[in-house]
């Protein structure tokens, strides 16, 4: 049964096709209509294979605007998919649209498809002027190679060694995307073919194509993986941010196809850069996670934690290395634990700051110590888990409690001494609570149990006292002191929040904000497509967010810092 | 008026502070006072005795017996030391046929039960009936309680015909407002403008009558401060209270006419108030907090560290100045030895409880005004006196470790801005010529730079050269003298006056330093000539210096150059 829906389209189309402005109504009708996609590139097909209409001609025409080409008929172009048209017309009609837009897709392979008559065309098209037809070169022999993949092998060899660089790169991409039969002899020809491209050649992006023609190659035949490793490790032998690029994106995506030795060469490849060099590619985040979940991760583990460790950019952080970090604190990759023992272990700064990021950013706190062998060292590990996760007393005070279960006891008053000078001395109620919960857990007669008992009614005594010193009003502010201190208070807050509006997504997907003066819901309309209109009423949300400030960042901010800055230091 | 004074009045717990008030009022009223509380003691059951005519009638001879607050059984006869009862049966005993002087036997004797409350009911028919009971032909009875005592003050004291314009309406303001001590602490320093503007120039009796004036204000501004549980203003007020009074009082310091010495007797009482008043201040506000860490930081209850950096060198400037006022009375008060070795201990004690303050409010290592050189100096010459150098030596230290710290890292350094919130954003820039404009001179450099000269302490000495040299150049580094114009404003807050030595270079050695500041100070002979130096009451110019932010002059430490070479 067809949809009423479909037949007004239909019927739209051809109102618009038989007035004067064709362009004009196609561009109103295609953004009238821009949920019902696949309806439009369907009803266009039709029509234009029914020859009511040229979508080529309507593409080609000059008086579309720059702006409607880009938003509007850019996610039109699979249309070219399903009509009949000569191909010559169809790559100049992508050629232009190209020409005139910054990105722009288009279904060649699905036009071409498994079309001998298309394909050749295409191929004589792509011999004529490999060069103006170069953006769809790969995908020509691609779909050459369906019907000869000998001929099309032999025509990406013609084109490699085409006065065109950039045709020559394009024609060994090529060479890995062919279709190829299984345990092709070609294969192992197209292995040679690239070590033979990759001898004294340094530019980089044909070592990259080399690198990613390899790499399919390898794919479709996996006993090539073993064959290819020195031609590997020509590709990987100058430092370029373009290989990286096709590396991390091979560890990525190709994981599970990498072997033992080619998962060494592109560490090792890893190596020759600096983590922050390795940032600047977005695909080394995800390339190192997926090589942390392998089984045999220990390399990559141990690549990640010298990457980290040697960092001399003071900017960088772990937490932008977003999936290696989730992975990590979801125990997907490593015993999380273990590792940010042993990162607080090293003393290393960096490592310790990456440990200290995880936890803070994750917003948990239930973070343990794990063993290890040389109990003395547990007050220095304690010592590096204050310092560190200082601004999250409650991730301090909890990694501080699991340590007191391994030390050994002539270290028990000074880890414990942690807990109350600075844990408790700068952020009491956050890290009573945490001590309170852990002491519920514990047997009351154990020794343990008594000490936080006793660091507890000491922490009261004091906030006791506190609290009574707080009620001399000879110390307290005038009020005219406390009303400056609130108005400068006031004024950063309100440039704080302009900053964040400026920088929020939120604010620029929502748009133009409007100020409530008065009560707590908002009352709007919600106009329906049949043109009625309903009463909306949004009651405001609240929402919060609370944090006990260090004491002494008021009292001895250079005292704390001090003392931080010498327990993240020693 | 009258309800604010009988307020206070009942306010008073000590029977001793009533002791205060009653012979200036007595002495207002026209009485002569022969007989006046010892410390603690009462004579006979007679804690004040007085002698004359009230209101022109005929010549008595008034026996006082004072006690504090309401009349009720326990104090009227219960099992308290100073109950009422047994102290009237010794006047009749034994004070009046023993005690009374002889030039005095032969008048009519008029027995004055005084409390600064009420008669409560339980205990009326009690006492009446034994007021009856033992009133003779020559001894009779006149109760002062609370109202009556307000009345005369109100009536003699702070009448309006005897008060400038405005003032009683300045000290009811003053009272209202005590939970805003700034704004307390100005109303009745106007009120004492006024008032020592009235005598100027003025006859010794006038200045007499303004000086209990100024003493029984400052009085009921301390009984509604205790029972607003807030001491601040009464603190500030009281010390430009006793420093007005000695600036109206210096005229006659050296006279010895009756009024004169009058007038030096109520300038001791308002020194009495202002030391009562500073020690129930520090004994309520540091001590109790003092050795608990961040305590007395805490107390100030702000989020701000400014807040908290002013009020803790306040603090410390106020714990030094009582230290020195214990000093002073050690070494001129003729006392006996068991209360030369009380007094003796008390000094150790506020010299542990200067070290105390800043051991556990580490902001003290941290001046963030250069007038803080003022609070430090204090300090630092209460604990020269109290020989404790090494301290002084480990706090300077410290205290320019964090200073440096603060001018590399562009943080809160010390600086000259005087306005709050220019302080709440310092430093605004971390410019140079923001840093010029800011540290344009200072005393706290030159001080601390002087003292550690003086003391040998060569590490800090160097400390103090390095940060001339890398920050300061431009620093205009100066000490202050006063001089001949300063003893006309110096106790009442004038500013303007005196000398200031600059251009203090501490790349060069301690010696050069140390001759500079001193052959300076044998060239201003008018610090002698001070009459808070002249009269030997030394702390009385380091409280001026306190209260109206002059620096300390450095001939104060003179002796310590003797003592070291």
């Amino acid at each position: 049964m067809i949809d009423q829906e479909e037949v007004e389209l239909e019927s739209e189309l051809i109102e618009v096709i038989a007035s004067n402005n064709i362009e004009a109504g196609l561009i109103r009708l295609l953004k009238d209509h821009r949920f019902q996609h696949k309806s439009l590139t369907k009803n266009l097909a039709k029509l234009h294979n029914s020859q009511n209409i040229d979508v080529l001609d309507f593409f080609n025409s000059p008086l579309i605007s720059h702006e409607d080409l880009t938003n509007c008929i850019n996610q039109h172009l699979d249309v070219i998919a399903l009509i009949e048209a000569p191909t010559k017309k169809v790559l100049d009609t992508i050629l232009l649209i190209q020409s005139r837009v910054d990105y722009c897709y288009a279904p060649v392979d699905k036009f071409l498809n498994d079309n001998e008559k298309r394909i050749e065309s295409s191929v004589e098209l792509l011999i004529e002027n490999p060069t103006k037809l170069l953006s769809f070169l790969r995908t020509i022999l691609r779909s050459y190679s369906k019907i000869d993949v000998e001929k099309s092998y032999k025509l990406a060899n013609k084109l490699i060694v085409n006065p065109d660089i950039k045709v020559q790169i394009e024609a060994i991409y090529a060479i890995g995307y062919l279709v190829y039969a299984e345990k092709d002899t070609l294969l192992e020809d197209g292995i040679h073919l690239i070590s033979s491209l990759l001898q004294n050649n340094t530019d980089e992006s044909l070592l990259t194509a080399c690198l990613s023609s390899l790499n399919e190659i390898c794919k479709k035949d996996e006993s090539l993986r073993a064959f290819s490793n020195d031609c590997l490790n020509l590709c990987l032998q100058y430092k370029s941010s373009k290989v990286l690029e096709e590396a991390t994106r091979i560890a990525w995506l190709d994981s599970k196809y990498l072997t033992d030795s080619w998962n060494n060469c592109i560490l090792s490849y890893f190596s020759k850069f600096t983590i922050v060099e390795l940032s600047k590619r977005s695909g080394a985040d995800h390339a190192f996670t997926a090589l942390l979940k392998k089984e045999n991760n220990k390399d990559a583990l141990s690549l990640l934690e010298h990457l980290i460790a040697s960092n001399t950019d003071i900017h960088f952080t772990f937490e932008s290395w977003h999936d290696v970090s989730t992975a990590i604190w979801a125990n997907e990759v490593v015993d999380r634990d273990k590792l940010i023992t042993r990162w607080f272990h090293t003393g290393n700064y960096n490592l310790c700051k990456a440990a200290s990021d995880l936890i803070i950013k994750k917003g948990q706190y239930t973070v343990q110590v794990s063993q290890i062998e040389e109990k003395d060292n547990y007050f220095y590990i304690a010592r590096k888990a204050v310092g560190w996760l200082f601004v999250k007393p409650k991730a301090a005070t909890y990694f501080v409690l699991s340590i007191l279960d391994y030390c050994e006891h002539s270290d028990f008053d000074k880890i414990s001494d942690l807990l109350f000078y600075p844990l408790l001395m700068n952020t009491p109620y956050s890290v009573k609570e945490v001590i309170e919960k852990h002491i519920e857990g514990l047997d009351k007669r154990k020794k343990k149990a008594k000490f936080l008992r006793a660091i507890l009614t000491k922490s009261e005594k004091r906030q006791e006292i506190l609290k009574q010193a707080c009620s001399n009003k000879e110390l307290h502010p005038s009020t005219q002191q406390r009303e400056a201190l609130g108005r400068k208070k006031y004024f950063e807050n309100e440039a704080m929040m302009k900053e964040v509006h400026e920088k929020s997504i939120f604010s620029s997907i929502f748009g133009k904000s409007k100020v409530m003066l008065y009560g707590n819901k908002s009352v709007f309309l919600q106009h329906g497509n049949n043109g009625e209109s309903k009463r909306q009423v949004m009651p405001l949300g609240k929402t919060s967010y609370s944090t006990e400030i260090p004491l002494f960042s008021s009292i001895d901010s250079i005292g704390l810092n001090r003392l931080i800055n010498t327990f993240r230091g020693e | 008026m009258k309800l604010v004074i009988k307020e206070y009045l009942a306010s008073l717990n000590e029977r001793n502070e009533l002791d205060a008030i009653l012979p200036d009022l007595l002495s207002q009223l026209g009485l002569t006072v022969f007989g006046k509380p010892i410390r603690g003691a009462s004579e006979r059951g007679v804690d004040v005795a007085a002698v004359g005519s009230i209101y022109g009638g005929i010549e008595k001879v008034y026996l006082f017996s004072i006690k504090a607050g309401d009349l009720t059984r326990s104090t009227w006869n219960g099992n308290e030391d100073q109950a009422l009862r047994p102290s009237l049966d010794e006047i009749i005993d034994s004070y009046i046929p023993n005690r009374l002087p002889p030039e005095h036997k032969g008048k009519p004797i008029v027995i004055c039960p005084c409390f600064g409350g009420d008669v409560q009911t339980p205990v009326i028919d009690l006492f009446t009936g034994y007021m009856n009971s033992r009133s003779k032909d020559n001894i009779e009875f006149e109760v002062w309680h609370g109202d009556k005592l307000a009345g005369l003050i109100n009536d003699d004291f702070l009448h309006e015909n005897f008060m400038p314009e405005n003032t009683r309406s300045l000290l009811r303001k003053s009272l209202a407002i005590l939970d805003e001590p700034d704004a307390s602490f100005s109303y009745f320093s106007y009120l004492l403008s006024i008032l020592r503007e009235s005598v100027e120039e003025a006859k010794a009796e006038d200045v007499l009558k303004v000086l209990r004036q100024i003493n029984i204000c400052l009085w009921i501004l301390y009984g509604w401060s205790r029972q607003e549980k807030n001491l601040e203003s009464v603190y500030l007020s009281s010390e430009i209270s006793y420093l007005n009074a000695w600036h109206i009082a210096s005229p006659f310091l050296d006279q010895k006419s009756k009024n004169a010495k009058l007038i030096q007797l109520s300038v001791q009482s308002i020194q009495k108030t202002y030391l009562k008043v500073s020690q129930d201040y520090l004994a309520k506000v540091v001590m109790p907090y003092m050795n608990e860490y961040g305590a007395i930081s805490r107390g100030v209850s702000s989020s701000s560290s400014v807040d908290i950096n002013l009020k803790l060198f306040d603090l410390l400037g106020r714990v030094a100045l009582m230290g020195l006022w214990c000093t002073w009375e050690l070494e001129v008060i003729q006392q006996n030895d068991e209360y030369k070795v009380l007094l003796a201990q008390h000094i150790s004690y506020l010299a542990e409880c200067i070290f105390s303050l800043i051991r556990n409010n580490p902001i003290l290592f941290s001046p963030l005004k250069d007038e803080q050189a003022i609070d430090i100096s204090l300090a630092v010459l209460f604990l020269a006196a109290s020989s404790e150098l090494d301290s002084i030596k480990d706090w300077f230290g410290e205290l320019l470790s964090r200073i440096k710290i603060s001018f590399k890292a562009h943080g809160a350094y010390p600086c000259t801005l005087q306005d709050y919130m220019e302080l709440l954003e310092h430093p605004k820039a971390n410019t140079k010529e923001y840093l010029e404009n800011c540290t344009a001179g200072s005393i706290l450099f030159s001080s601390i730079g002087f003292f550690s000269a003086l003391f040998n302490f060569d590490d800090e000495y160097k400390q103090v050269s390095e940060i001339q040299t890398e920050f300061l150049e431009h620093c205009s580094l100066q000490l202050w003298y006063p001089d001949d114009e300063s003893e006309k404003g110096i106790y009442i807050g004038e500013r303007y006056h005196g000398l200031c030595l600059s251009d203090f270079d501490f790349t060069q050695k301690k010696g050069v330093i140390i001759d500079r500041v001193f052959d300076e100070c044998k060239e201003t002979k008018d610090f002698e000539n001070l009459s808070a130096i002249k009269y030997g009451v030394f702390p009385l110019l380091l409280m001026s210096c306190r209260a109206y932010r002059l620096p300390v002059p450095m001939q104060f430490f003179e002796n310590f150059r003797m003592k070291l070479t």
